[in-house]
C-alpha cells in the first residue's frame, strides 16, 4: 500500500467511524529549488520527528516529497517543535519562499479529510482531464443504422471495459464487484467517426439496447466467465427480457449465481414501469440484484424508491447531493458513483454509505 | 420454462404456484380485462395428462406471427420518413385537439387547443414505407426532429388555420409539444413574441420522460417559459408512473394524466391529492366512463375523443348550416389543422369558435 493509499484509508476510516485523528502535512513540494536539495529534504523531514513519539503516530510518504504524520490526542508541543525546526531551516531563505504555515499544514479528522487528501496530492495522481470535445455531428437514424449493421459482425470484445465498485470494510476499501460495460465513446469513434452518439437521446437509447444484446452475447460465450468474479451490467429493461439474457443466465457459472448486479436507468424504468416490475421479480427469483443507477440529487426527491423497490440504488455524486444531511434511502443499499474527489467519499462514509464507484474510491482500495 | 407453438409459456416447478399466480395476475391486470383467464395451473401427479393433451394439441396450432421486421430497416425507413415529412406541408401531419373545463351544471368551457403530430398520419406513412411496427423510440426521435418545423409552420403556414392572424374576441390558447431544447430555442422565443403581439396565449407541453431525464433543465425551462407568459404543462403521466413518482414536485402549471381503464383501481388517491386535482387534466378521456371517473376525483379539465364529441354535439345543435353533418364529421373537421381536413364545413367560424 502506498502512503497516499494508506492516508486515504485513514481518512475513510475516520469518516465512517467518526474517529478523531490529527494530521500534520509537510508540503516539501512547495520548497523553492534552492532549498529543495537532498540534504534540505532530509532536514525538513526530520522536523516531523517530534510527532513520531505521539500516541498512535503513523508516517506517510506521499507524492512529490510530501510527508504526513497522523496521531491521536493532543500534541501541541510536538507540533510547535516541528514548526520551530522548519522555521530554523527556512531562516535566511530568499524572498518569495512560501510562509511556514503553507509548508506545514495541520488537519483535524474526520472533518478536514477532503482538504487533507487534496493537499496530499490525490488530485495530482488523477488522470489528466479529457481533451476538449471536438464539435461532432449528432447521431442520425442513417448513421445509427450503419452502426448497427457493423455491430452485427464486429468483435465488440475490444470495447469491453471493467471498473471496480468498491466497498468500505471497516479498515480498507475492497472491490465489491466489477462493472462491465462496452465503451460507447470508443465504439462510436471507430464505427461512426466524428459523430456524437449522445446528441439524440432517443437514438442513443436505441443504440444502448443494441449494445446490451452484444454485451450479453459476449458474456454468454463459452469460457468467457470462467474464473470471473462478481460483476454488474448496465441493461435496458427490454434487454433483461430478451433471449440473450436467458442465454447468459444459462451460461452463468454456479459460483456467480447471486453475485451479479443488473443496473437499470430510471428513464428506462419510467418509460415502462410494468415491464420493470415484471423484470425485477423475474431476475430476483434467479438470484440477481437490481440496481437503479444514475439517480441524481435533482431526481432523488421525484422518485418513490420504496415503491420502485430496487435492491440497490446508485446515487450520482454532485455538490448538490452534498447538501443533504442524510441519505433518504437505506444507506447500506446505496452506491455512491462519481466518487472521484475525496469530499464525495467523506460525505458518503459519514452518512453510512459503504459502496463507492469512482477514482477516489479506487485509490483507497 | 417451455414455450409452446402458439406463444404460451409452460413453467414447470416444484411447490405451490399460488404466489407466482398472484404476481402474474397483478401484472396482467394492467392490460388484460380478465387476468385469471390467462393462467392455468396443473398438478402433474393429478392432472398431468390434461397438460400433455393441451401441449400436444398446440403442436397442431399455426405458429405465432413473425416478430416485427428487422429493426435496421426501420431506422432507414425513419430517416426516409423524416425527409419526406420535412418536404411536406405540416398542416397535413398535424391535428389540434381542444381541452375543456367541465364544471358540473355549468357546461363546457374550452381552455386551449393543443397542436399535435397526428400519430395516425405518421404511422400511416411509416406503414406505407413498410415500417408498420416502427420502434416507439424512433417515433419520439422523429417528433423531436420535426419540432422546429412545427414552430416554423405556426409562424408562416396559413394552413394551420392561421392561428397567429389577429382574430375576434377571446381566442383559445394554443399548446405545443416541445422538447426541453425546443422550448429553449430562439425559434420558439420568436414565436412566443409574435403570439404576445397577436394577443394569443401559448402553452408548452413537455413530455414527463424528458423532464425526469433532466429535472434541473426542466426547472430552468419552466421558469423561462413562465417569465415569457407561457404556460408549462407536463405531458404523458401514466398511472403506472404516478404510482412510483412524485411529479407534483416538478411544479408544472398543469399535469396531463393519461386515462386508463386500470386507473380507478390503481389505489392512487394519495398521489392524486398530491398533484392537486385543479392542476390535473385527464388526457385521452375517450369515453364517458373516463370523464365520470375524473369528475368523481375532483378533476375538472379534460381532453380526448369523448370531449371532442361533446364539443361537436354542442356546435351541431347551434349550427345554422349543420343540416346533413354527422357528429363524427364535425368532430373530425375540428381536429384538422389544414383546409383539406376541414372541407365540407359550411360554418368554419363556428368550427374555430371559442365558445360552445
Amino acid at each position: 500500500m502506498t502512503g497516499l493509499e494508506a492516508l486515504t484509508a485513514l481518512v475513510c476510516g475516520c469518516a465512517s467511524g467518526d474517529v478523531n485523528r490529527r494530521v500534520l502535512l509537510l508540503r516539501a513540494d512547495r520548497l523553492p529549488p534552492a532549498l529543495a536539495r537532498p540534504h534540505h529534504m532530509r532536514l525538513a523531514r526530520a522536523a516531523l520527528d517530534p510527532l513520531l513519539r505521539t500516541n498512535r503516530a503513523l508516517l506517510y510518504d506521499l507524492p512529490d516529497h510530501r510527508v504526513a504524520v497522523s496521531w491521536r490526542g493532543p500534541a501541541g508541543d510536538a507540533v510547535e517543535a516541528a514548526r520551530n525546526a522548519l522555521a530554523h531551516l527556512l531562516a535566511g531563505a530568499p524572498p518569495g519562499t512560501p510562509e511556514p504555515d503553507s509548508l506545514l499544514m495541520l488537519f483535524a479528522l474526520p472533518q478536514d479529510g477532503p482538504a487533507l487528501l487534496k493537499a496530499a496530492g490525490v488530485e495530482t495522481v488523477a488522470p489528466a482531464p479529457a481533451p476538449a470535445p471536438v464539435k461532432a455531428r449528432p447521431l442520425d437514424a442513417a448513421m445509427l443504422a450503419s452502426m448497427e449493421a457493423q455491430l452485427a459482425g464486429a468483435d465488440v470484445a475490444r470495447f469491453a471495459r471493467r471498473k471496480p465498485v468498491c466497498e468500505w470494510r471497516g479498515d480498507a476499501m475492497a472491490t465489491a464487484w466489477e462493472k462491465r460495460f462496452l465503451c460507447i465513446d470508443e465504439l462510436a469513434a471507430t464505427l461512426a467517426p466524428g459523430c456524437d452518439p449522445r446528441a439524440e437521446p432517443w437514438l442513443f437509447r436505441r443504440l444502448t439496447r443494441t449494445l446490451d444484446l452484444r454485451m450479453l452475447s459476449l458474456l454468454a460465450a463459452p469460457g468467457e466467465l470462467r474464473g470471473a468474479g462478481p460483476f454488474s451490467l448496465n441493461l435496458n429493461v427490454a434487454s433483461i427480457l430478451a433471449p440473450e439474457f436467458m442465454r447468459l443466465d444459462a451460461a452463468l457459472p454456479v459460483a456467480l449465481r447471486g453475485q451479479v448486479v443488473l443496473d437499470v436507468h430510471p428513464g428506462d424504468v419510467l418509460a415502462d414501469p410494468a415491464s420493470f416490475a415484471f423484470a425485477r421479480g423475474f431476475v430476483r427469483g434467479r438470484g440477481y440484484r437490481v440496481l437503479l443507477r444514475g439517480v441524481t440529487a435533482a431526481l432523488l426527491p421525484l422518485l418513490d424508491l420504496d415503491r420502485l423497490a430496487p435492491d440497490l440504488v446508485q446515487l450520482r455524486w454532485c455538490p448538490k447531493l452534498g447538501q443533504l444531511d442524510a441519505v433518504p434511502w437505506a444507506s447500506g443499499r446505496t452506491v455512491l458513483s462519481r466518487a472521484d474527489a475525496p469530499d464525495a467519499l467523506q460525505w458518503g462514509l459519514a452518512r453510512g454509505i459503504r459502496m463507492f464507484h469512482g477514482r477516489a474510491a479506487r485509490l483507497a482500495a | 420454462m417451455y414455450p409452446l407453438r402458439n406463444g404460451d409459456l409452460v413453467l414447470l416447478c416444484r411447490g405451490g404456484v399460488e404466489p407466482l399466480a398472484a404476481t402474474c395476475t397483478r401484472l396482467f391486470r394492467v392490460d388484460a380485462p380478465d387476468p385469471d383467464a390467462l393462467l392455468t395451473a396443473w398438478t402433474l401427479d393429478r392432472d398431468g395428462d390434461a397438460l400433455v393433451r393441451y401441449a400436444t394439441a398446440r403442436v397442431a396450432d399455426a405458429p405465432p406471427p413473425l416478430p416485427a421486421p428487422e429493426l435496421t430497416l426501420n431506422l432507414y425507413g425513419a430517416d426516409a420518413i423524416a425527409q419526406l415529412v420535412e418536404g411536406s406541408r405540416m398542416s397535413d401531419l398535424m391535428q389540434r385537439q381542444t381541452a375543456v373545463l367541465l364544471q358540473p351544471g355549468a357546461g363546457l368551457r374550452p381552455l386551449f387547443r393543443e397542436i399535435v403530430f397526428s400519430r395516425t398520419v405518421l404511422e400511416a406513412r411509416l406503414a406505407v414505407a413498410g415500417q408498420a411496427h416502427a420502434d416507439p423510440l424512433l417515433f419520439r426521435h422523429l417528433a423531436a426532429r420535426l419540432e422546429g418545423r412545427v414552430i416554423e409552420a405556426l409562424q408562416h403556414d396559413g394552413g394551420m388555420a392561421e392561428p397567429l392572424a389577429p382574430g375576434p374576441g377571446d381566442r383559445q390558447a394554443l399548446h405545443l409539444n416541445l422538447t426541453l431544447a425546443g422550448a429553449a430555442s430562439e425559434a420558439f422565443a420568436r414565436l412566443a413574441g409574435q403570439a404576445r403581439e397577436a394577443g394569443l396565449r401559448l402553452g408548452v407541453e413537455i413530455a414527463l420522460l424528458d423532464a425526469f431525464a433532466d429535472p434541473a433543465a426542466f426547472h430552468r425551462a419552466r421558469d423561462a417559459l413562465r417569465a415569457a407568459g407561457v404556460a408549462v404543462v407536463l405531458d404523458g403521466l401514466s398511472h403506472q408512473v404516478l404510482a412510483v413518482t412524485n411529479p407534483a414536485l416538478l411544479g408544472a402549471d398543469l399535469v396531463k394524466l393519461d386515462w386508463h381503464a386500470a386507473l380507478p383501481e390503481a389505489g392512487l388517491h394519495a398521489a392524486l391529492a398530491r398533484l392537486e386535482p385543479e392542476r390535473v387534466l385527464l388526457h385521452q378521456a375517450d369515453t364517458e366512463a373516463a370523464v365520470a371517473w375524473g369528475l368523481s376525483q375532483g378533476i375538472r379539465r379534460f381532453q380526448g375523443r369523448h370531449v371532442d364529441n361533446m364539443l361537436a354535439a354542442g356546435r351541431l345543435s347551434g349550427c345554422v348550416a349543420g343540416q346533413g353533418c354527422t357528429l363524427r364529421q364535425c368532430a373530425e373537421r375540428a381536429l384538422a389543422t389544414g383546409p383539406a381536413g376541414r372541407a365540407g364545413c359550411r360554418n368554419p367560424a363556428l368550427l374555430d369558435g371559442s365558445t360552445v
